[in-house]
């Protein structure tokens, strides 16, 4: 049952990362780019993470990827912001087409 | 006695993650925990940090454990309307300024990593409780309506975070 | 073949478009965003191989690799941010 559970999770994740890699080639503004996909990645890493702790069970290997989760938590919105924030400043105007 | 309780509730921390890279709760391991946790402490109060920084980053757990099952929750939500932004394919975005209603330096910094981990919108840039929200044309910001005069769910669940 | 060895090589082929993204990028931020998302990838591949390999060593490979990343990223952005000087 929980291999059931694991591989429903797996498989929807998968999904939330193709998608975010079509958003990265879709969009034309950097931008629209960085809204959209770098976010849908953090959705589909919690979803996997989550799907592998049903595969583990109880036990310290479990504990560890909440671990990681709560790091990714943490540092994903940060490096997302440190890059919008380096393209704000050095003046990239929003709408320019490449 | 408020920076005694941080400091023992700090080690209990470091020792419980010491165990979990360990993987093995045994009496050498707890020994080892204790004796690093209260060594590294010492560490960063002698070198790192010369300010004291326990009271400003003294949390409340019940507050932390809402603010987090609630970021879950948007996380989610705003994952599958970025789906459907993704097949529309709509890509005007804009700036625009935002004023919290917190004025606690810690609560901004988390209220600003909320914006910027539910899709379809980042923090740019933030000065005092002014924030700079990067978001599309069409919606209004995602987790914060922005015309609002009162505080949004966020604000309202980090007005209690500090002891 | 195994569930998690077909994911594995799905995520291995989306790495390989990020990489495109990365090389044709025409700004130096879209390249940045790319080595964020593949960085992201490696941290899940490593995590699969220690699930599916019950190696738990693994995982503290991922803990650094994470934590490397991130200050790889931030030391980038802050780089060109300051436009070369710190």
């Amino acid at each position: 049952m929980n291999i059931i559970i694991s591989n429903l999770l797996i498989f929807v994740s998968l999904g939330f990362m193709i998608f975010g890699i079509i958003g990265i080639f879709r969009f034309k503004d950097f931008y629209a780019r960085i809204l959209i996909s770098s976010k849908v990645e953090t959705v589909g890493f919690l979803t996997i993470m989550v799907g592998l702790m049903f595969r583990t069970g109880i036990s310290y290997s479990t504990m560890k990827i909440m671990l990681i989760c709560l790091l990714a938590i943490i540092t994903n919105p940060l490096s997302t912001h440190a890059i919008a924030r380096s393209a704000y400043l050095s003046g990239y105007k929003t709408g320019k087409e490449n | 006695m408020k920076k005694i309780t941080g400091y023992f509730s700090m080690i209990f921390i470091f020792t419980l993650i010491w165990i979990i890279l360990n993987e093995k709760a045994g009496a050498t391991q707890i020994v080892t925990g204790l004796i690093l946790s209260i060594f590294s402490i010492f560490f960063a109060n002698y070198y790192l940090l010369e300010e004291e920084y326990v009271d400003h980053y003294s949390l409340n757990i019940k507050s932390v454990i809402k603010y987090l099952v609630y970021l879950i929750f948007q996380i989610y939500k705003s994952g599958f309307s970025a789906i459907g932004k993704i097949i529309k394919k709509e890509y005007d975005v804009r700036i625009s300024e935002y004023t919290s209603c917190l004025n606690d330096e810690l609560s901004i910094c988390l209220l600003a990593n909320a914006i910027t981990l539910t899709p379809g919108t980042v923090t740019i840039d933030k000065n005092g409780s002014k924030l700079k929200i990067l978001s599309f044309e069409k919606d209004n910001i995602g987790t914060i309506a922005i015309d609002s005069e009162t505080c949004s769910e966020f604000e309202k669940i980090l007005g209690g975070i500090r002891e | 073949m195994n569930v998690l060895e077909a994911v594995l090589t799905v995520i291995s082929i989306l790495t390989a478009l990020v990489l495109v993204r990365v090389i044709i990028g025409p700004t130096i931020w879209d390249r940045l965003l790319g080595l964020n998302m593949i960085s992201a990838k490696i941290i899940m591949s490593i995590i699969i191989l220690a699930v599916l390999t019950e190696r738990t060593y693994l995982m503290d490979v991922a803990l650094a690799y994470s934590v490397l990343g991130f200050i790889g990223t931030i030391l980038i952005a802050r780089f060109v941010e300051k436009k070369g000087e710190f």
